[in-house]
């Protein structure tokens, strides 16, 4: 079962938020675009409408992707290459009617902020921590955001596509040399 | 014989040794070493054959591990199968699975935290040299030797049961001709045992934990 937004929602969404909200788009997984300003209160007004359940927070950076047009486009339109942002999505779940939507927010890469929602949704607090762990996606407003998964004096955000991997971490060397010579030698000479 | 695990002794025997063979009576020196020899492998004996390992998987090799517990290939049968869940019980670590950086530091630090003697297992590619993330993890150590000296190394990935056994018979025969302490001192020696992730003191957030 994949993600449907039922036009009932994106017109309430809509109605309520204006130019917040995007175009709807007909995809083979359809999301409403949110801009980043509004998606505190966006995500507060689909908590009330039954989107109890936060699934999944997680971001994207789309340096460099590809699309790979769906047989039903038209093939001699090529899509446009998308534009070099960071994308954070939210995929919300109803526990009630069991309506899932998803929520994308576009951010700029050299900076890309935008308001938690962790006060919304408590699921969302190492969520958002991993998208900045991964991404340097910074949420406003989080209680406390912090690396998760790396060290907390790792560099950089390993999981951007123009990330360069560290040639060392502290002092321990991340390719290996192939001098264990001297573990080896003192076993030949005994 | 096991050379060398009682040191304490050792001065004590050429003493013994040079004052009797002045005296002339070289036989009490002889008997002094047998006995102390036989001390010795009473020692090493128990040791290897109660080792008990710390229970601590951190990836996919844990569940080998815990197979090679289970009924069907039971480590028990070579007296490693109590498996403690505190560090300070435990002689043996199995280092199954898959070290990070951030990993490496906790490891390091429940290693000091066993008590001696106290043994390790590097068990699959990844705790043995980084492994599948050789070229393009990261955030793993190629390899937990460089914070931990590895006694002996099981390959695979992750190794079946009887690969695992086999690195603990191996260790258990290293025990027994106490090469286990070469081992250790060569690691000691090597410039692995100096980088900081082995000597710095800890990061915050490991304190903190």
């Amino acid at each position: 079962m994949g993600i449907t937004v039922s036009k009932t929602v994106y017109n309430q969404l809509k109605t309520q938020f204006g130019d917040a909200i995007g175009e709807y788009i007909e995809t083979a997984s359809p999301f409403i675009e949110v801009k980043s300003e509004s998606i505190r209160e966006v995500a507060r007004f689909c908590k009330e409408l039954g989107f109890d359940s936060l699934m999944c927070l997680s971001a994207v950076d789309t340096k460099g992707m590809k699309i790979s047009s769906s047989p039903q486009e038209n093939k001699t339109q090529k899509p446009a290459p998308p534009k070099e942002e960071i994308q954070v999505v939210y995929h919300l779940n109803s526990t009630f009617t069991r309506d899932k939507i998803a929520l994308k927010v576009c951010l700029d890469r050299t900076s890309p902020r935008l308001p938690s929602v962790s006060s919304i949704w408590g699921v969302a607090n190492w969520h958002e921590r991993e998208a900045y762990d991964m991404f340097g996606v910074i949420f406003d407003g989080h209680p406390a955001l912090s690396r998760i998964l790396c060290p907390e004096d790792w560099e950089g955000w390993p999981l951007r596509k123009d990330y360069v991997f560290p040639e060392r971490y502290h002092d321990v060397e991340h390719k290996r040399k192939p001098s264990g010579a001297e573990f080896l030698d003192g076993e030949k000479k005994q | 014989m096991n050379e060398g695990r009682i040191e304490e002794f050792e001065d004590l025997l050429h003493s013994i040794r040079s004052t009797s063979t002045r005296l002339g009576e070289s036989a009490v020196a002889m008997r002094l070493d047998l006995m102390l020899k036989w001390a010795d492998w009473c020692i090493s004996t128990s040791r290897l054959n109660s080792l008990w390992p710390f229970s601590f998987g951190l990836a996919c090799c844990a569940i080998e591990m815990m197979a090679t517990a289970a009924s069907r290939f039971d480590m028990d049968r070579f007296g490693a199968g109590v498996f403690r869940a505190s560090p300070r019980q435990a002689d043996l670590m199995i280092v199954a699975g898959t070290v990070t950086y951030k990993m490496g530091e906790r490891v390091r630090r429940l290693w000091h935290q066993m008590p001696e003697p106290k043994w390790v297992i590097a068990m699959g590619a990844c705790a043995t040299n980084g492994g599948p993330y050789d070229l393009n993890g990261y955030h793993v150590m190629k390899g937990v030797d460089l914070v931990v000296p590895v006694d002996v190394y099981a390959p695979g990935c992750p190794p079946r049961p009887e690969s695992l056994l086999n690195a603990l018979i191996k260790l258990q025969d290293n025990i027994r001709t106490g090469r286990d302490r070469q081992i250790r001192a060569a690691w000691e020696r090597s410039r692995w045992s100096n980088n900081t992730l082995t000597t710095a003191p800890l990061t915050k957030d490991v304190q903190n934990n």
